[in-house]
This record gives C-alpha cells, sequence and structure tokens, in this order.
C-alpha cells in the first residue's frame, strides 16, 4: 500500500462521520491557532518596539524623578526633585560631548477657536530638544532661544494635535488657548507613532519658561541626553548617575536607556508568551487525548473491516499505518483549521490596533503544522498498534 | 495436491482450560475438487476453515498448502500467502459499507503487489463475470443479499487465487439467490478452481463432489457424492 492510498483511505474514513471528525480536531485547532498567534504577536511586538525604539534614538537616554510605578505607567506628573540645575550640572561636568535638554511636561485641555481637545501633552521644551531627542519641525520653526529668554507664547504642534485641529491645512500664525492665554503657532513637529496606546504625537511644544510659569512650577518632568553614539551611552549613564548623585539620594531619580524601556516590554511580552503557550500546549495535550479517544472509538467500530482487512492480506504493518496516517491526518486537519483561525485572528488584531503589525509568518506555520501531525503521530500510535494487534478470526467475528 | 492436512490438533485455552476443537484431523483435496464440509456445531468446521485460510496456526500436525507447509509460518508470510492463493466468501459477505462495488472488489489489491493499472479493468471484468456489470457503483445497501455476495465472490477473485474457501456461502439468503451463487460457484469450480465449502445443508453439500463429514475434530466420514446437484440445471427447471 503506497502512501496516496493511505491517505485516501484516511481521507475516506474521516470524511464519512464529519461532524466527529471536526471536533475531534478542535482540541488540534485551538493548539495550532494559539501557537502561531503567539509567535506572530510576539514577533509583531518585538519588531513594533525596535522600530519605535530606532525612532526615538537609541543614542539618548532619560533621566526621570523616581516615580510610583502606576504613575510611571499613567505619564501623570508628581512632585518632583529634578530642577533645571541638574541639566546645567549634566552639561557642565559631563565629559562625553551630550546635549542636555531639560522637559517639563503637563497634560492640559488645548483650544482651538471653539474646539477643545483635552488631555494633550504640554511640554515645556528649549531649543535644544530636537537634536536631544532627535525629533524635528517638518513645517515652520521649533522653539527659538529668545522664545525661551523672553517666556513668549509661541507654540510647536504634534502631528495628532495638528491634523485635530486644521485638517490638511496650514497652522502656522494660528493662535491656540491653553490655560486661557493664547499661544502663536510657529511650527509642526514630524510624526512618531504610536508607544502602544500612547500617541506620542498628542503633544505640543512651548518655551521651556513659559511652562514654568504657566504651570507654576519648576520642577522638570525628565531630561533627555543625547550622545554622540549609541555605544557612548552606558559610559554616559554611568557618568550622569555620579553627578546626579551630588545633588540628590540614588533612590530619587533614575536614568533610564531606550534599551531598558525595551527590556521592559520585552518581559511582558514574555508574560504574554508563556500564558499563550500554555494555552497552546494544554489545548494540544487534551486535543490529542480526544484523538486517541476517537481513534480508539474508530478501530472498535471497525473491528470487522480490519478483520476482512486482514482476510484479504494485510500484513500488521499495513493495519498499522492506516489507523496511524488517519489519526496523523485528522490532527494535521485540525492544524489546517488552525492555521485559518490564526490567519483570521492576525487579520482582526491587526485592524484593531492598526499600529501592531501583526503577521503570520512561514515559520510558525510551518511549526505548528508539525506540531499537530507530531500529536496525531503520538497519540494514534496506541489506537493503531490495537488494530494491528487484532486476531482476524475474532475480528470478523465481532458483532 | 491443493491441501494436505495431517494430524492437524488445534487447542482453544479458554479462562486456563484446554478446548480441543481438532484432535488430530487428516484429510487431502486435489486441485479442481469442489469439497463440502459438514457436521454438527462444534465439530471443528471454523476451526478447520480458519486453518485451511491460514488465519490460524494449529497447535500441532501439518497443513501443506500448494505443497508449501503454512504450519510454522510466521504472520506475515501468512498473510502474503492469503493475499496471493486464498479467495474467502463469508455469510455476511463482509463488504466495506461505505464503498461502492467496485470499489470492494478493488481492496484485495491494495495488500498485493497487482499491477496499478490493471486493476480497475481487472475488477470490472470481475464483476462482468459475476453478472454485476450495471451495479459497479452502488454500494452495498443498494444492493440484494445476493448482489452482495456475488460482489464478495468477484473480490474474493481479485488475485486470482487458486483455492476458494466459502463459509456458509448461501446462509443469508433466500433460495433463489442462494441457487444463483451456488451456480456461480459450480462455474468458477469447472473453470478450474478448488472450492472448499463449509455448509450444514446436506442439500446444498450435494453440489460438491465430495463431503467430508466431521465429528469431534476428526473426519467421521469422506463421501464421494454419487449424484452431484447442479445449481445451473436447477435454475433452468425453474425458469421452464
Amino acid at each position: 500500500m503506497t502512501t496516496i492510498e493511505y491517505v485516501q483511505v484516511s481521507f475516506e474514513a474521516i470524511t464519512s462521520n464529519k461532524l466527529r471528525s471536526t471536533l475531534t480536531t478542535l482540541g488540534v485547532t485551538i493548539g495550532t491557532t494559539a501557537i502561531v498567534l503567539l509567535i506572530s504577536i510576539s514577533t509583531g511586538a518585538s519588531r513594533e518596539v525596535t522600530k519605535l525604539v530606532e525612532g526615538l534614538g537609541s543614542n539618548l537616554y532619560l533621566v526621570t524623578p523616581t516615580r510610583p510605578k502606576a504613575a510611571a505607567l499613567t505619564g501623570v506628573a508628581t512632585v518632583s526633585r529634578l530642577q533645571a540645575q541638574d541639566a546645567d550640572l549634566l552639561q557642565k561636568e559631563t565629559a562625553l560631548r551630550v546635549v542636555v535638554s531639560p522637559v517639563l511636561n503637563n497634560p492640559a485641555p488645548v483650544r482651538y477657536a471653539r474646539e477643545v481637545k483635552s488631555g494633550v501633552m504640554v511640554s515645556g521644551a528649549l531649543p535644544n530638544f530636537q537634536d536631544a531627542r532627535n525629533w524635528h519641525v517638518v513645517q515652520g520653526t521649533f522653539i527659538k532661544k529668545h522664545d525661551g529668554d523672553l517666556a513668549r507664547r509661541v507654540i510647536v504642534l504634534g502631528q495628532t494635535v495638528h491634523t485635530g485641529f486644521f485638517k490638511d491645512g496650514d497652522s502656522v500664525g494660528k493662535e491656540i488657548t491653553i490655560a486661557g492665554e493664547k499661544f502663536k503657532v510657529i511650527g509642526v513637529m514630524e510624526a512618531k507613532g504610536q508607544l502602544f496606546d500612547i500617541d506620542l504625537d498628542n503633544q505640543v511644544f512651548i518655551p521651556l519658561s513659559t511652562a514654568q510659569r504657566l504651570f507654576g512650577t519648576t520642577a522638570l518632568s525628565y531630561i533627555v541626553v543625547g550622545v554622540a553614539t549609541a555605544d557612548d551611552v552606558p559610559a554616559a549613564m554611568a557618568e550622569a548617575k555620579r553627578i546626579l548623585s551630588k545633588r540628590m539620594t540614588p533612590d530619587q531619580f533614575e536614568v533610564r536607556s531606550q534599551g531598558e524601556t525595551l527590556q521592559t516590554v520585552q518581559s511582558i511580552s514574555l508574560i504574554f508568551t508563556a500564558m499563550l503557550g500554555s494555552v497552546a500546549g494544554v489545548s494540544l495535550l487534551v486535543g490529542g487525548i480526544g484523538i486517541m479517544n476517537i481513534m480508539i472509538v474508530s478501530v472498535t467500530e471497525r473491528t470487522r473491516e480490519i478483520g476482512l482487512r486482514k482476510a484479504l492480506g494485510a500484513r500488521e504493518p499495513d493495519v498499522l499505518a492506516q489507523f496511524l496516517s488517519e489519526a496523523i491526518l485528522l490532527s494535521f486537519m485540525g492544524g489546517c483549521f488552525g492555521m485559518i483561525f490564526s490567519y483570521l485572528g492576525a487579520l482582526g488584531i491587526s485592524r484593531a490596533y492598526p499600529t501592531f503589525a501583526v503577521s503570520v509568518s512561514p515559520f510558525a506555520v510551518v511549526l505548528s503544522l508539525g506540531f499537530s501531525v507530531a500529536v496525531g503521530t503520538f497519540f494514534g500510535a496506541y489506537p493503531a498498534y490495537r488494530a494491528a494487534g487484532l486476531d482476524p478470526i475474532e475480528a470478523l467475528r465481532h458483532e | 495436491m491443493m491441501v494436505r492436512a495431517k494430524d492437524l490438533i488445534k487447542t482453544y485455552r479458554l479462562e486456563g482450560l484446554e478446548v480441543p476443537a481438532l484432535r488430530g484431523l487428516s484429510f487431502s483435496v486435489e486441485a479442481g475438487a469442489f469439497i463440502a464440509i459438514m457436521g454438527p456445531s462444534g465439530c471443528g468446521k471454523s476451526t478447520l476453515l480458519n486453518l485451511l485460510g491460514c488465519l490460524d496456526r494449529p497447535t500441532s500436525g501439518t497443513l501443506e498448502i500448494e505443497g508449501v507447509d503454512t504450519s510454522k509460518m510466521n504472520r506475515t508470510d501468512l498473510a502474503i500467502l492469503r493475499s496471493r492463493q486464498i479467495g474467502f466468501v463469508f455469510q455476511t459477505f463482509h463488504l466495506l459499507t461505505r464503498a461502492t462495488a467496485l470499489s470492494n472488489v478493488m481492496l484485495p489489491f491494495v495488500y498485493s503487489d497487482f499491477p496499478k493499472a490493471q486493476r480497475r479493468d481487472r475488477a470490472m471484468k470481475l464483476l462482468r463475470y459475476v453478472g454485476l456489470q450495471d451495479r459497479m457503483r452502488h454500494r452495498p445497501n443498494q444492493m440484494s443479499g445476493g448482489q452482495q455476495q456475488r460482489v464478495a465472490i468477484a473480490r474474493s477473485l481479485a488475485n486470482d487465487p487458486q483455492l476458494l474457501l466459502a463459509d456458509e456461502p448461501t446462509g443469508n439468503l433466500d433460495s433463489r439467490s442462494g441457487l444463483e451463487i451456488m451456480a456461480l460457484l459450480e462455474r468458477l469450480n469447472r473453470e478450474g478452481k478448488t472450492i472448499i465449502m463449509v455448509t450444514h445443508s446436506r442439500e446444498l453439500a450435494e453440489h460438491a463432489d465430495r463431503i467430508v463429514h466431521l465429528l469431534d475434530g476428526v473426519v467421521l466420514r469422506d463421501e464421494v457424492v454419487a449424484e452431484r446437484r447442479s445449481a445451473t440445471a436447477q435454475l433452468g427447471e425453474q425458469l421452464a
């Protein structure tokens, strides 16, 4: 008997009881779907984070005041000990060539004409922010030195704010109101994208001195430090810790590079991977047991057929191969259904989170189809072995 | 000699008890013979047929089929022998219910090295031979009992074996269909097949040229049929 014949016979047996076969494959379907989505999401996530880190620049680090974890995630400013002097100190005492740019963040409602946007991040910044953060204007100009010296009411819009208020139109020269004060738009920033749920473009920039007056604080939200090359970042960070320790205790500030942010995100995605991985593992196990169960039923139901085949000259390996191939095919079909579902799942996730590009990788497909075949082989072995060992006389007499 | 059985002993072990089924049975069948095996229940008919069909091995004694001793063969060699030299016809037909008549007849090819390209033609030829040229695509449940048994006979002929073993081949059929099956077996016998048939019915046994009577696992009497019945002739009379 050739392989093709085995597959044909198995296919006929499987399709002769469609509902039962479909239900049997369900476990493997869920398992393989989980595997593919798992791989797709984690590769999609790491690609996304890598892209983001590269976009932000790997040649910079941030100094932030120590905040409770919850506050760190929401970005809400709390009492900060970080002051403008710290930035000056860093700029002066760092031996490496660095661009130190202090930032004061405060979310506030922003109004244009009759339209109000709430929750826009208003950032007080210095002219060197563009170089430090590697984030530039695409229209107009950024904040100039004399804007800061005179604490002028000028504003540079992030892309989301710009398109929200002005659609495709020109915003430079228009007037924006924050906390009752009018600001003149002087430029628009390039699009920076989203970090998961945080829209970096839903942000506006005003001179740091203006922001300090407007929000009534001199405390800084963070200091962004641009370093010449990515390789120098660790050295610069070590230096920064030393310098800042002169003014603050080590538990009052944090020095983080984008690489560390990346690690945090990756550790979160690791938890996610472990979760989906156990779903995959458990459902493959349950699916395999389901296949074994239905194959035992199938062998019992077809005892007479097995007896007949033996009488007609089937050898034990023939019968073994027939039932094993049936189990493998059943499991493989579950795997194929899984591929369809995971493709749809990836499509759904991509629709729901457009920035999160989830694509089904060929590697994931091959891996999970391989898993489905392995499950079919492992759990089909015992029923097939039982079928092969049947005594032909007993089997023919079976009612 | 097609079959030569010498001192065949077969003992079954049931719950620790040894149950003898054959107790030193000897008999032989020439090539081209039509033998009927008769005897009461428990006389060892089925056991003998299973041994002849190489589905089982004797506890002791020798059994030659076409000159080859099968009593010491392993299961794989027995399976190969079954596929090449023996055709089975069962009382309950044993057709695959999901498959068409044609597929059923082609089933034995799967386990023999019969050339692939000729399988379909061979199966169609056999179905025409048994008179089912119009039923090739039918499934067993779309056919009468007599038609199903004819499919089974066509299947038994697939690999052109010299020995046909029939276990109560008409047991599940009405008398008319049964007679048709007997006529088919007679025809196969005339054309050279050796047939060994187990039956309860004296009337059916008289279609054979010899009747072997079994009792308690040995041959009681080996009877040459003086006046053979002819199913072909009987069918002719019924028509007339």
